[in-house]
């Protein structure tokens, strides 16, 4: 850079802004990522649509064409899923031509769709980002999630307190039980070796099968119904929402709030408490902590609990804010979504809050992109764009190469290993 | 002696810490031991269990006249003994001995020519069907508990340290014939061979994970990709064959394709974790996403709409010629589908390419200490990416193993986790082909019991999704060290930079 001093200043500040622009940031990596995911997903869309085949297979004889009702069939896609999961163009000019109560429920509707859906993976992601900044690695997301949320419903059908309350308990339940069972992950680990990524990958299953028995058994099961379903949540116990005066399909509840305070919560943790600083030096150098005198054992137990803890407010927010209800497949992907959601966000919480945003936004997004499609081009492929994306911001290196950014090697964190015992 | 700290491995130290496990087992087998005779044999039950041991007509050994079966009986006996004590033969025969693994092939020989006569003087040749055994549970109960109590007391008593993990085996193995013949006590038949023989099937896709695992891992990368490497080789291989309309050829052009799907997969892990340096477990798992997404998508989006892709196709079943004419053993170990040959073969061969090649060795030495690998003017990045890639390339055909194997279509979630149960069957086997085996059979034993025991929810008092979390909750025990301390390659899931 410290050639272009000498240029003519005019184009001094463009070769200048050129070179700006190929330094690496994380920024770039994600953009670049984004990139990368879409582009992928355009190939896929091509691949999978029978009409758009069939003119590639005139390419010749029709180039352009070919290549314009492909570009416009993906960008019909991914205007859907745009629009889909955050404004939708269309209710926004109805918002500013006749400002009304429905107009503005219309246009907030897919952003309150996003949202409802991040809020539990926000939390979900911050406690597996806790795990993977001391180099401990969560899998058992789903378990926890399982474990948070049945104990929620445990308290809402036990207990009949005041509303405030009444979540209050919940949430105190859950989070002693995610704790619990990531904490027992942790005794393993550090008392006999046993690696966390399959006990607790384990629990995962045994979670899923344990509820499957729960929700048979006669305090959870609804009296006479045998679809599956537990009991619902009574309403003293459920989430309160946000935007039901506007229009009661919104859903966004109070979790959201609870989960961005939870993000400023693990910001403070990492940053200014002292056993937020140990568990960030063990996760760095496990050696150079245990001369320093940091327990390694129990940072590794503390991490797990306070990890499990997260995953379990998680379940919790998702039962009371969003399903009101336990189903068999309550915990869904949740567990592996928050894993990919922390890693998007880099571990960091504010990075995990947009990733987990991100996520939403894929999942309404996706949905939408497979209502509104001609050929319904499947939910599933914001699934394979956001593994993609995830992909390549796990691996920051392979952006920066291939294309051709400066000064990556920042970025590249080789981040401890990755070994058993 | 002089006490040396307990971290430090010493010979003496060993001994202490295999002592104070074997006496834990013993008390473990006399307490299930006791549960069994106070609780099954004590259950008030005048019940009889009929125990199957036939499986199909064309696998029982053929019946032979008084005097072959006094010569089968004297042969048998002499290999036998001969095999157990090579100490008495003459030095030719001696070096054949030594030979690794013959001399239990013998004893194994030995002890059928054995039992053939002393099963055909049972009466079990019923009609050319194998006879169905009546067993009253109550006394069944009492003797199985007795037995696993008396190897309890030998263990805990004895404080065997070099034989006790064969004991504890032989002990539970009697403990779990206990809790299956109480199980199935009734009108429905327990077949247990139709049990073992399901086991192997099922073992098939571990056997192959749990080999891809220890190639990878002992040249020091990890590969958490496995199930992502299923899930490639079971979709690829059975679009492949539903194109070709289930030919012969493409059954076996599949499996190919299915390895190279999971070399692929192989690959991007070994590029991002060798030449990228990210850390392994990481990529792992983001493959495992990209995979879970990519069939997720294929299977809404593709074949859904054109399910003559997705078609059922089964791999061929072989009967070995005469082997698989032995009782019991003969249908569950050689009357199965190709796969399972093939993942015998993987065994065998994995085995001798890691400790008795070139190859092997330079692949074990990278995953120990790539910095004297390097010294020595091994090239440790291009071990490393051999041996992810050939690791993957064995865990697509495991893929195989879940569409073509029972010849199932491809479904959305079928490898529901079974590639993460591979890298703990790698821990339980010790980074050994062998032991992958073992614990791969072990383990298939226990996922074949959970399917099987749904037939007899009835009886049982366990709810039925307790019996299904079997597998997983002794995946847990296994890893969080009911097998002992175990040591993995030292430089494994440890990026190498290359100075």
């Amino acid at each position: 850079m410290t050639d272009t001093a000498t240029r003519p200043p005019q184009i001094g500040r463009i070769v200048h802004f050129a070179l700006r622009a190929r330094q690496a940031n994380m920024f770039l990596v994600l953009l670049f990522s984004l990139f990368i995911g879409l582009v992928f997903g355009g190939f896929l869309i091509i691949l999978t649509t029978p009409a758009l085949m069939t003119s590639w297979g005139h390419f010749f004889s029709h180039p352009g064409g070919t290549i314009s009702s492909s570009f416009n069939t993906i960008w019909f896609a991914y205007e859907q899923l745009f629009q889909g999961a955050l404004v939708n163009f269309h209710s926004l000019r109805l918002l500013i031509d006749n400002p009304s109560k429905i107009n503005l429920a219309n246009v907030l509707a897919p952003l309150s769709g996003t949202l409802t859906y991040a809020t539990p993976l926000i939390v979900a992601g911050l406690g597996l980002a806790i795990g993977f900044r001391s180099s401990l690695f969560n899998i058992g997301g789903q378990g926890q999630v399982i474990v948070g949320g049945v104990l929620a419903l445990l308290v809402s059908i036990s207990f009949n307190l005041p509303p405030f309350f009444q979540v209050t308990l919940e949430i105190i339940a859950a989070v002693i039980g995610g704790a619990l069972v990531a904490g027992l992950a942790g005794v393993l680990k550090a008392y006999t070796g046993a690696h966390e990524v399959i006990v607790t990958m384990m629990s995962n299953y045994t979670m899923v099968l344990i509820l499957g028995y729960l929700l048979i058994t006669s305090v959870f099961a609804r009296p006479g119904v045998h679809d599956g379903a537990s009991k619902a949540i009574e309403v003293s116990g459920q989430l309160p929402y946000f935007l039901s005066h506007l229009n009661s399909a919104l859903l966004l509840n109070f979790g959201f709030p609870i989960a961005f305070v939870t993000v400023l919560a693990v910001q403070w943790f990492f940053n200014r408490s002292k056993t937020g600083f140990q568990l960030l030096m063990v996760g760095q150098n496990p050696d150079a902590a245990r001369v320093a005198g940091i327990f390694s054992r129990r940072s590794i137990i503390i991490c797990m609990a306070l990890s499990g803890a997260l995953l379990g407010l998680a379940g919790m927010l998702k039962i009371t804010g969003v399903d009101h209800l336990a189903t068999p497949n309550f915990g869904g992907s949740y567990g592996f979504d928050a894993i990919t959601v922390a890693l998007l966000g880099r571990n960091k919480p504010w990075g995990v809050f947009f990733g987990a945003i991100f996520f939403g936004v894929m999942y309404t997004g996706g949905a939408a992109m497979q209502a509104f499609t001609p050929t319904n081009i499947q939910f599933s492929l914001s699934q394979v764009i956001q593994a993609v994306v995830v992909f390549c911001v796990a691996t920051p290196a392979l952006v920066i190469e291939a294309f051709r950014l400066r000064d990556g090697a920042s970025l590249i964190s080789t981040n401890g290993s990755g070994g058993w015992v | 002696m002089a006490t040396v700290s307990k971290e430090i491995v010493t010979l003496s130290n060993i001994r202490v810490v295999s002592r104070a496990r074997s006496l834990a087992y013993g008390i473990a087998l006399m307490v299930l031991g006791a549960i069994e005779i106070l609780w099954y044999g004590g259950a008030s039950s005048k019940l009889n269990t009929i125990v199957q041991l036939g499986y199909n007509t064309a696998t029982v050994m053929p019946a032979v006249g008084a005097v072959w079966r006094i010569a089968l009986l004297l042969i048998g006996g002499g290999i036998t003994y001969l095999a157990i004590k090579p100490q008495t033969l003459a030095s030719f025969a001696k070096a054949i001995t030594t030979v690794r693994g013959l001399r239990s092939v013998a004893a194994i020989v030995g002890a059928y020519l054995v039992i053939w006569p002393v099963l055909l003087w049972a009466g079990v040749n019923h009609g050319g069907q194998l006879r169905t055994f009546s067993l009253p549970v109550a006394t069944t109960g009492y003797v199985l508990g007795a037995v696993s109590i008396a190897t309890g007391v030998l263990m805990a008593w004895r404080r065997v340290d070099r034989s006790a993990s064969g004991l504890l085996y032989g002990g539970l193995i009697v403990f779990m014939l206990g809790f299956l013949i109480w199980v199935a006590r009734g009108s429905l038949p327990l077949q247990l061979t139709g049990i073992l023989a399901s086991a192997v099937a099922v073992s098939t896709f571990l056997i192959f994970g749990s080999v891809s695992g220890t190639l990878c891992e002992r040249a020091g990368v990890v590969n958490i990709a496995i199930e992502g490497q299923f899930m490639a080789g079971a979709l690829s291989s059975v679009v492949f064959v539903s194109v070709f309309h289930g030919s012969g050829m493409s059954k076996t052009l599949a499996l190919l394709l299915a390895g190279l799907f999971g070399a692929l997969f192989g690959w991007v892990l070994a590029v991002m974790a060798l030449r990228y340096q990210a850390n392994q477990v990481i990529v792992g798992v983001v493959i495992v996403a990209f995979c879970t997404a990519m069939s997720q998508f294929l299977m809404t989006q593709v074949l859904d709409v054109h399910q003559n892709l997705n078609g059922s196709f089964g791999l061929p079943v072989w009967s070995v010629p005469v082997l698989s004419k032995i009782p019991v053993l003969g249908p569950v170990l050689f009357d199965q589908n190709v796969l399972v040959f093939f993942a015998f073969a993987v065994v065998i061969i994995s085995s001798f390419v890691l400790f008795r090649t070139r190859w092997g060795l330079r692949v074990r030495s990278v995953g120990e200490k790539p910095i004297a690998s390097e010294t020595v003017g091994i090239d440790v990045i291009r071990m490393r990416y051999s041996a992810v890639i050939i690791g993957g390339f064995v865990a697509g055909i495991g893929g195989a193993g879940f569409t073509l194997g029972p010849g199932s279509s491809f479904n959305y979630g079928m490898t529901s986790g079974y590639g993460y149960i591979a890298l703990a069957i790698m821990i339980f086997g010790r980074w050994r082909p062998y032991g992958a085996l073992m614990a791969s059979l072990l383990f298939g034993f226990t996922i074949a019991l959970s399917a099987n025991l749904n037939l007899y929810l009835g009886q049982l008092v366990i709810p039925q999704q307790f019996i299904s979390a079997l597998p997983y909750v002794i995946t847990i025990l296994v890893v969080s060290g009911v097998v002992g301390r175990i040591r993995p390659p030292a430089a494994d899931g440890v990026p190498f930079q290359r100075n």
